[in-house]
């Protein structure tokens, strides 16, 4: 082995607790942080695997039969890790949706990247950090000249994943999925028509950030408007432990791998009673640094017609 | 090996954590229904006592092509609950389930249990055997779950069904029994010796308590289908708008045992002397108020009509499937019919 033991171990705590940050449900949103904790714990990892000469990822043919018995021990204990571990992410998971809540109007949504990628570490890694811990020092007469590979491979897997992560949050193109419910579900009123709209924009492939866009807005024929929002012209003000979820200007909640900043929603009525509704916000690929912005558009003229959303 | 010892693994402890969650999920129904309690206190009694029964695979499981068939039934049941289409498994999940317990249960006596063992209870070979599945295991979770999961951040509609479909329920099956899949596939043929087998008491103990396991849920299913439905009803005279006699009419109808569904009716019927109407409870919405365990409801019919004669029929009936068997089916109804001048004509 070209790392000591002592250190591989020492190694293998720190990438635990950058991994156990990120496997811990709370906070509930890591605000943009959680690229540079997966590639502390990633890089880390990688110099424990270069320093453990690779073992968890060599062929049969290339080892010996007490590294062979050594490697997949060190599958069976992973193996046996990989359970408490699904189970946390989950009960993470149902923490943070009974947090967040769950509007009305359906909108699928994919995966939520902090769990996957909390697990697709694991997953990856565990082995290799189980191997390191466990493989002895090797007999001073036998230990190679110490290298600087290890070291070097870890920084370069920490640049490479920062990289990737970064040219999928600020260049690649965003999405967006809008879904609408109209009348809507269980809200009404009496003198005009509503409807709830909700859409969602994606940044980042695999380390997905979104903006999330719900409204309530209503019409009548001379004018359409939004519900419950300070921004409304003539806002139908409701309590909201009646309909906890009609409008929202925030995002999903979950930034973890980007924050948003300056999140707003701007909403007009022209003359022709036409509601033009904006939710806008910067996404920081580095913390408090506003990189891109995303912008979701509705247009709603005042018998309903829906002239522009997404 | 004493019996305690045989419990003492990591996959035991995890397999209880498990039952635990699900237990806390499933409180509502269980404070509602002692005999579930009951029930679910003796599944548990029976996994504790199969687990510390000595397994072997005699004779029939002994043979390497039944060990790869019930290999084969076990994944063709995860890929049924990986069907993408939500009423499908909400028909059949339970007869899913019993189908993975059954094989789960032989899958252990295959293998001996070698895969979960405590590591006193191995030799050498079996060490190496049962680390390199879990390797192979390992290998085969991994990549799955990680091309799954990337697709799933990366594509709605694959998203949708991972969310949709149950792919947490098969990735619990598989983290506890896909080592010894993988060992029932890869060993030989066992070497069958004429010698006479010996059971204990604790293995036969085990069998008739895992076959009563299994046999419950269809006797609570044949009650439900086969049982007379059980009736409450009651009715108060209340008071009503002038000129009119209104009574308060109320029943339950319930069929079934903890594999159950419960129809009621709650209506004010009032009378003039020409007709019969409703003052509140036999509107559309008051036939969707049964409740159900372990069971579908259907409705069927829901009629609320006032005849030339000013008598007052109200219907309303459903159609009970059994989760278990849901191709089974018992019709349940429930009639008010009162005449213009107040008589019960029918009720309940």
């Amino acid at each position: 082995m070209t790392i000591a033991q002592r250190t591989r171990r020492e190694l293998t705590v720190l990438a635990g607790l950058a991994w156990l940050t990120l496997l811990a449900p709370v906070p509930l949103s890591l605000a943009g942080t959680a690229i540079i904790f997966t590639a502390v714990a990633v890089s880390l990892e990688v110099v424990v695997i270069g320093g453990s000469r690779g073992l968890a990822v060599r062929r049969t043919h290339e080892l010996d039969e007490r590294e062979i018995r050594l490697r997949d021990l060190s599958y069976r204990i992973a193996f046996r890790l990989l359970l408490p571990t699904v189970v946390l992410l989950i009960a993470g998971q149902a923490i943070a949706s009974v947090q967040i809540g769950q509007p009305n109007v359906a909108l699928p949504v994919l995966l939520r990247p902090r769990p996957l990628v909390t697990l697709l570490v694991f997953v990856l890694l565990a082995p290799s950090a189980v191997v390191g811990w466990l493989a002895p020092d090797a007999p001073v007469e036998d230990r190679p000249p110490i290298s600087k590979r290890p070291w070097l491979l870890g920084v370069a897997t920490a640049f490479a994943g920062i990289l990737l992560w970064w040219v999928s949050i600020a260049i690649l193109p965003t999405r967006t999925t809008v879904a609408t419910l109209v009348p809507a579900g269980n809200f009404s009123t009496s003198n005009a028509t509503c409807g709830q709209f909700a859409a969602t924009q994606d940044a980042g492939y695999g380390f997905v950030t979104s903006l999330h866009m719900l409204m309530t807005a209503c019409w009548d024929g001379r004018s359409a408007y939004v519900v419950d929002s300070p921004l409304s012209p003539d806002p139908v003000r409701l309590p909201s432990w009646t309909f906890p979820y009609i409008s929202s200007c925030a995002t999903t909640g979950y930034d973890d791998f980007s924050a948003f900043t300056n999140v707003q929603c701007q909403a007009s009525t022209d003359p022709g009673g036409t509601l033009h509704y904006q939710m806008f916000g910067e996404l920081a690929p580095v913390h408090n640094d506003g990189q891109r912005f995303l912008i979701i558009h509705l247009v709603i003229d005042r018998n309903g017609h829906v002239l522009r959303f997404g | 090996m004493s019996p305690v010892r045989r419990l003492a693994t990591p996959e035991t402890a995890y397999a209880g954590l498990l039952v635990l969650l699900v237990l806390l999920l499933a409180l509502p129904a269980l404070t509602r229904l002692p005999l579930l309690d009951a029930y679910l206190l003796f599944v548990i009694a029976t996994v504790v006592v199969v687990r510390v029964a000595p397994a072997t695979p005699g004779v029939w499981l002994g043979r390497r092509a039944a060990r790869r068939a019930v290999v084969l039934l076990l994944l063709a049941a995860c890929a049924v609950l990986m069907i993408p289409a939500p009423q499908v498994l909400s028909q059949s999940v339970l007869l899913v389930f019993v189908v993975i317990v059954l094989a789960n249960v032989a899958l252990g006596k295959a293998t001996e249990r070698v895969s979960t063992a405590p590591a006193s209870a191995v030799d050498e070979r079996e060490e190496a055997l049962r680390n390199n599945a879990h390797r192979t295991a390992y290998l085969l979770l991994g990549v799955t779950v990680a091309t799954l999961l990337v697709a799933g951040t990366l594509n709605l509609a694959i998203a949708s069904w991972l969310t949709e479909s149950g792919g947490v329920f098969v990735l619990f099956e598989l983290t506890l029994f896909l080592p010894a899949m993988i060992i029932a596939w890869r060993s030989p043929d066992s070497i069958v010796t004429d010698a006479p087998v010996r059971r204990s008491l604790l293995s036969a103990s085990a069998a008739v308590m895992t076959a009563a396991s299994l046999v419950i849920p269809f006797l609570f299913t044949a009650v439900l289908v086969l049982a007379p439905a059980q009736v409450a009803s009651s009715v108060k005279d209340r008071s009503g708008p002038a000129g009119s006699t209104c009574r308060e009419f109320q029943a339950t109808q319930t069929v079934g045992l903890v594999v159950e569904a419960q129809l009621p009716l709650h209506a004010v019927v009032c009378w003039d002397g020409a007709r019969a109407y409703e003052l509140w409870g036999l509107n559309r919405s008051d036939c969707r108020l049964w409740s159900n365990t372990f069971a579908i409801v259907e409705p069927v019919r829901c009629s609320d009509v006032t005849d030339a004669n000013g008598t007052l029929r109200f219907a309303y009936e459903v159609d009970v499937r059994p989760s278990l068997l849901p191709m089974l089916r018992r019709r349940i109804a429930m009639h008010l019919s009162v005449s213009r001048t107040g008589q019960v004509l029918q009720f309940p």
